[in-house]
This record gives C-alpha cells, sequence and structure tokens, in this order.
C-alpha cells in the first residue's frame, strides 16, 4: 500500500464514517449494541461484529486508559526482553506529555515469563482486573497467537505486537498489528537476491532454529522459491534446537558437504554468532543471510572478522552502528529514553524498539483522536488499520503502512545490508520494497 | 572418508563438553548421592565471574583461574549454607535447593551482565586460519585445549583420589558414609570438597567453551542434559566413566544424526536420550557404575 493510497482509503472510510453518523442524529452512546452506522460500518469492514463486542467499544476512553504489556520480567529470557518495558512506557509517556491527546495513558507491566500459556493468563488478568484498553509490544509470535484470541473476545486493540510469523499477518484478526519485520519479507528478500546473483540458480542450506518461527522461516523460503520462479534449489535443512549453545559445527560440516553456495540462516540468540564463526572456522565460504532476528551489531561484532560481507534485512535503525551514530531520528529517542525510561540502557537496541511499538500505539490513538469514530477502541483498531508514518527508529524510505484487510502487515521494506569489518558496522544494501504484497489472500 | 573423520572430530569436540560437564556432577553425586541440577548454571556464572575479571584488566588466563578460585570456595559455601542443613537425607528439598539455585543464578546473571551474549577470548588462536590440517579436515586449538585440560583434570582427580589421604577419605565417604564417620573422617567436610571440586571443574569448562558459545545465561541448558545422560551411561559414582561415557554419547549421537536420513539435526538429541533409555533398562548403575548392595 503506497503513503497515498492509504491516506485516500482512510479518507473515504472517515467521510463515510461522517456521512453515516448525519443519517443517526442523536445516536452518540457508542455502546455495541446502539453504535452509529458509521461505526458499524467500519466495524465490519473489518470484519468486527459490534454486537459481539462489549458495550463501551466505540465510547471515548476516557481521561486516562490502561494499556496492557506482557514481556519476561523474570527466568531467563527477561535478561534480554525485560528492557522493552521502559522502551514502550517512554513512548506513552511522550505523548502524556507532548500530544494533545483526550487520553492520558498507563502502562501495565506483567510478567509471562516468555512462556505463551503464561501470556495469555497475564493478558486475561490484565484485562478483567486492571480493564486495560489494548496492549503494545507484547512479544513473539507464539506470544502473540497466545493472546490474539482474547483480542478478538474482548475486541481490544493489539498495537506494535511483534511477531513475525506469518500467523500474525492474520486478515481474521484484525485486532492484531504487528510490529516487527515479517518472516515473509525476510524470506522473500533473501530469494529475490539470490535470483539476481545466481541467475542460473544456486544451491542454497538452510540452517532454522526448531521453533515454530522456524518452519514459518522455511515454509516462506519454500514459498518464494516457487513464487519468483527461482531456478536454486535448497539442498540440505538442518535446524538448531533454541537452546542449544553448542558451536554447530556438524550441522556446517554436513552444509559444506552439500556443496552450497548459499545459506538462508535463522537462529536465534547467541546462535546467531556460532553460526557465523563455525562456518569461517571450517573455511566455508557461501554467500550467507542471516535473519533480521540477528541484524545487530552485537551479534555482528561479536563475530569478528567472520561476519565481514554477511548480509542481513534491516528495517530499523542499528544505534550501534557508526551510520546512525549522529542520526536525527535516534538522537530524538535517545533523548525520549532518557528521560522517561527510568535509567534504561542507552545503548540497548531492545529498549529502541519496544519504543516503536509503543509509537505504533501512539500513533494509532492520534489518527483515532482525529477521526470521527474518535478515540475509542474502536478508532483505534481502525486507525491502526490504516496507518501511515514513519518512526524515527526506522530507516529513510520505509514507513508503516496497513490498509484495512488488504494490507495488514505495517513494515513490507528493508535494506539488505552487509556487515562490514573495516566500517565496524553495516553498510547500506539495496532497499527492497514490497509494500502491499504481504498480506495473506 | 574426509567427511567421516570430520564427523567424528565434532562427535568428539561435542562429547568432551559432555564429559566434561559430567564430571562435575560426579564430584557432587560421589560424596552425597545428589544430582545437582544448579551444576550448569554454576558454571555459567563462573564464565561471567571470568568475563568481569577479564573486563578488570586481568589476562585471559589469570581470569579463568581467578573465576576457578572464585567458584571453589563459592561451591563450598553453597554446601554450607544451602544443601548441610537440610541433612543427609533430604533428598527432594536439596533437589528443590538446587532448582531454586538454578533460577536465582539464571536471574541474577541476567540481571549483572544483561541479556546480550558476550564475547570472551580464547587462551589459544581461534581465528578462521588457526587450525591443524588432518585428513583433509582441520583440528581447531580450542577443542584440543578443552580435551587437554579435560586430560589434566582427569589425572588431577586420579593422582587425588589414589595417592592422597584426603582422597582415600573421599573414597571411604563415597563408598560408606557412615563407617567413614565412624573412622573419624569429617564427612560434611568431605561433601563440602565435592561441592568445591564440581564448581571449580563446571568453571573450568564454562570459560573454556565461552569464546565458541558466547556467554549467555542460556549457555549451559543444553549441556547440563547431555552430561547428565553422560553422568547416568558411565556410573554416577564413576569420573572416568562419566567422561568416557560423554565422549561416546557425542560421537555416537553426532554419527546417527549425521547418517540416519529420518533423524537429521530434527531428532539429534533424541537419540541421546534413546541412548541413555536403553542402557539404563540393561544395565541401571550405568556402564562404569558399582551396584549399592545394603546389609539388610
Amino acid at each position: 500500500m503506497t503513503k497515498r493510497s492509504s491516506k485516500l482509503t482512510l479518507a473515504v472510510a472517515v467521510a463515510a464514517l461522517t456521512f453515516a453518523s448525519c443519517g443517526a442524529p442523536g445516536d452518540d452512546s457508542g455502546s455495541g449494541s446502539s453504535a452509529s452506522d458509521a461505526a458499524v460500518e467500519a466495524a465490519e469492514a473489518l470484519g468486527i461484529d459490534l454486537d459481539d463486542c462489549p458495550a463501551d467499544m466505540t465510547d471515548p476512553l476516557g481521561d486516562t486508559a490502561k494499556v496492557g504489556l506482557t514481556l519476561p520480567l523474570t527466568g531467563g529470557p527477561a535478561a534480554a526482553f525485560a528492557v522493552l518495558g521502559p522502551g514502550v512506557k517512554s513512548a506513552f509517556e511522550e505523548a502524556n506529555a507532548e500530544a494533545d491527546l483526550p487520553t492520558k495513558f498507563e502502562l501495565i507491566l506483567k510478567d509471562d515469563q516468555f512462556q505463551p500459556d503464561k501470556t495469555l493468563v497475564a493478558a486475561r488478568e490484565l484485562v478483567q482486573k486492571d480493564g486495560v484498553v489494548g496492549f503494545s509490544g507484547v512479544t513473539g509470535t507464539a506470544g502473540v497467537l497466545a493472546i490474539r484470541d482474547l483480542l478478538r473476545e474482548e475486541c481490544l486493540p493489539g498495537i506494535g505486537l511483534p511477531g513475525g510469523g506469518g500467523t500474525v499477518l492474520d486478515p481474521a484478526y484484525p485486532e492484531v498489528v504487528s510490529g516487527a519485520v515479517p518472516f515473509s519479507l525476510d524470506a522473500r528478500v533473501w530469494v529475490e537476491d539470490v535470483n539476481e546473483r545466481f541467475p542460473e540458480g544456486a544451491k542454497i542450506a538452510t540452517f532454522i532454529g526448531n521453533t515454530e518461527s522456524g518452519k514459518d522461516y522455511a515454509e516462506q523460503i519454500d514459498h518464494w522459491l516457487e513464487e519468483t520462479g527461482s531456478k536454486s534449489t535448497i539442498v540440505d535443512k538442518e535446524t538448531i534446537d533454541a537452546a542449544d549453545a553448542a558451536a554447530p559445527s556438524s550441522a556446517v560440516t554436513t552444509m559444506r558437504n552439500s556443496g552450497a553456495e548459499v545459506l538462508f540462516a535463522a537462529p536465534t540468540g547467541a546462535q546467531c554468532i556460532s553460526i557465523m564463526t563455525e562456518a569461517a572456522n571450517q573455511g566455508w565460504e557461501p554467500v550467507i543471510y542471516m535473519t533480521t532476528n540477528c541484524s545487530s551489531s552485537t551479534y555482528f561484532g561479536a563475530a569478528g572478522g567472520a561476519a565481514d560481507g554477511v548480509l542481513t534485512l534491516q528495517t530499523y535503525k542499528d544505534v550501534g552502528s557508526p551510520r546512525f551514530a549522529d542520526d536525527a531520528g535516534v538522537q530524538r529517542v535517545r533523548d525520549v529514553l532518557k528521560e522517561y525510561g527510568g535509567g534504561v540502557d542507552l545503548t540497548n537496541t531492545t529498549a529502541y524498539s519496544g519504543y516503536v511499538y509503543g509509537q505504533m500505539f501512539v500513533e494509532a490513538a492520534k489518527q483515532a483522536a482525529a477521526s470521527d469514530l474518535g478515540l475509542s477502541k474502536l478508532g483505534l483498531i481502525v486507525a491502526a488499520r490504516n496507518l501511515d508514518f514513519h518512526p524515527d527508529m526506522v530507516a529513510d524510505g520505509i514507513d508503516f503502512t496497513t490498509s484495512g484487510l488488504s494490507d495488514v502487515a505495517p513494515i513490507e521494506a528493508g535494506e539488505l545490508n552487509s556487515w562490514s569489518v573495516a566500517e565496524g558496522g553495516f553498510q547500506q544494501g539495496k532497499l527492497y520494497d514490497f509494500e502491499g504484497e504481504l498480506t495473506q489472500k | 572418508m574426509e567427511l567421516l573423520i570430520a564427523r567424528l572430530i565434532d562427535g568428539v569436540n561435542y562429547g568432551v563438553i559432555y564429559g566434561f560437564l559430567a564430571l562435575a556432577l560426579v564430584c557432587v553425586y560421589r560424596g552425597t548421592h545428589h544430582l545437582n541440577l544448579a551444576q550448569g548454571e554454576m558454571a555459567m556464572f563462573s564464565g561471567f565471574i571470568a568475563y568481569a575479571l577479564h573486563a578488570a584488566g586481568l589476562p585471559v588466563i589469570l581470569a579463568i583461574l581467578g573465576a576457578v578460585a572464585v567458584s571453589f570456595v563459592a561451591g563450598g559455601v553453597v554446601e554450607r549454607v544451602l544443601i548441610r542443613p537440610l541433612g543427609a537425607h533430604a533428598d527432594y528439598s536439596i533437589l528443590l535447593v538446587t532448582i531454586g539455585l538454578f533460577l536465582m543464578l539464571n536471574a541474577a546473571a541476567g540481571v549483572i551482565w544483561g541479556g546480550d551474549p558476550l564475547a570472551f577470548p580464547s587462551l589459544v588462536p581461534d581465528r578462521p586460519d588457526d587450525y591443524i590440517g588432518f585428513f583433509g579436515t582441520r583440528l581447531r586449538y580450542l577443542p584440543l585445549l578443552i580435551l587437554g585440560v579435560l586430560l589434566a583434570v582427569m589425572g588431577g582427580l586420579f593422582a587425588l583420589f589414589r595417592y592422597t589421604r584426603l582422597g582415600l577419605a573421599m573414597r571411604a565417604t563415597a563408598s560408606n558414609p557412615e563407617s567413614a564417620r565412624l573412622l573419624g573422617i569429617r564427612v560434611s567436610g568431605i561433601n563440602a570438597l565435592g561441592w568445591m571440586l564440581a564448581a571449580a571443574v563446571g568453571a573450568l569448562i564454562a570459560t573454556l567453551i565461552a569464546p565458541t558459545t558466547t556467554l549467555t545465561t542460556t549457555m549451559m541448558f543444553n549441556f547440563l542434559i547431555y552430561a547428565a545422560a553422560a553422568a547416568t551411561l558411565g556410573g554416577f559414582d564413576s569420573p572416568l566413566g562419566a567422561v568416557l561415557a560423554g565422549i561416546v554419547l557425542g560421537v555416537v549421537e553426532n554419527l546417527v544424526a549425521s547418517y540416519v536420513g529420518f533423524v537429521g539435526s530434527d531428532l539429534k538429541q533424541a537419540v541421546a536420550l534413546v541412548i541413555l533409555l536403553v542402557v539404563l533398562m540393561v544395565r541401571p548403575t550405568g556402564f562404569f557404575g558399582s551396584k549399592r548392595v545394603e546389609r539388610v
């Protein structure tokens, strides 16, 4: 979806709502059963039946409203993800202080230990006890899948939920708006780039985490190889357990022996480093494409010379990269985190990502407040489904856009960058833009 | 042939790590007959201590030795403060305490050192072109060093058990704590020494593998599973058995995963568990474990 057509869609939606509301004078109760025709129409356009939603679905949120975030605050993953909290919170605090919104937002955090079953329990508690009006920042495809039925039942917006799996981009769940780079974008960019580099085809090996996300990657790679008519073939598929910290020497031995010229790698955490170092240690030099989940200078820097020339898709600005050292957007977000982040580590990229997820919610709130639906739960969902903005932490030329149910993926573009040891950071590569093409049909 | 050799080397490299950590498990089990589920996390925490010492300016070798020394003392403190007060027969309570210790150390490491993987330097040259050619494959220095240190530790433990009065006391305590106590041996002190040795051995393996795994709070999760399997296979009261079983486990697992099509990397871990199951059915005490005989 282009910016222009997205704006046009939103304008038509708002005009229709205005027209419909004129036709229903005096009907301003905003409850599910007595919602204006415009609200009903807007909801139906997204597949939402207001009769199945709580009565306050179209009511203004009021002076204050709570937003929920479940995240690992204890247990192993907490070390990596707990810092999301201050990032998301900073976006809301900044909005409360500076944005002219009719509602002040309070972010409520609940521990889920990064376990989907606990994510659901924590989210349910946030809904029932705290009365949150929506969610932001809930991380991981499995976590998002765990709560999407709850969001559906309660008709609550989940805006800026970083899950990259295809199931997160399901139009059947209009309440869910992802904040992550979809795996389908990663896979498509890899395949398109291989098609360009190897017009006659290449032998590809895949090294993918043995997880739900990993299965998604594998499916997307197969899909785009077929869809683009690629002459390349997958000659070896290796997987790795998410908790496996050992150097993947056995997998690399097998992949090297397969004669693969290209490696598609989608491991997690420290495995991002060990796959690069192990390939170099065995003297195997394929063209390596690393998942966007690994695309941080923390991982690439730790891999040393082994990371030189390795390719990865980047949408977000890498705060550790010299390229963005003086970037105005990064500097602005850094200042916001410094002011509202409660002493959060300003070198931690996850905190900056958290800010973007919160910023998506705030942006939807601004759009909703300016629309005829107003800043209500329905207004938030409709606005989030018609987003069009450029977050400060996203590289130039990439916008977050959605359009109803025809374009449900906010992020559909990214730069395929390579790591340069000499530069000590990522070198800007080609911008791939598949705007409006990644929604499941 | 070249590929087979490469896979054998990969398997040995994995197995040496399993065996090394299994040795730490055995050090605790021999004296107390308790499985320390926090052994991996203790090792992980020691690795981070080495990182902190190195970051403070110590050379790598001194940082590693410092972490080993700190861990040696900390192992004794854990035994004295958390384990001993529960008594010798509080099996379930001790198991729960080790789980608590596991969670506490994991969370503490995350709070102190954060969630990002931290690079730790190698004691030996470890750049891609640092290797010895061997039948068309590469023998890298770091796995060779780990094997060498494991052999040295095994030799040291053998000498301790065989040729010193302390070792004799440890063997007596492992064999029959009640009789050892009647002979004037301070059984609780010997048990504490077992925990101290285990912590030191764990610190060694964590700091040695850190250059390849990087330091993370999850770095020892899988290794502990394999180490427990190796200790069970080799015999929980046999240091040599545990190490040999670890190496065998690493090699067999890798060969099966590489050559049995339906296993592959997906079911690699299952191979170890199947081997474990079969051995337990055939020989419950493991290959080198001694049968416990009780007088009735």
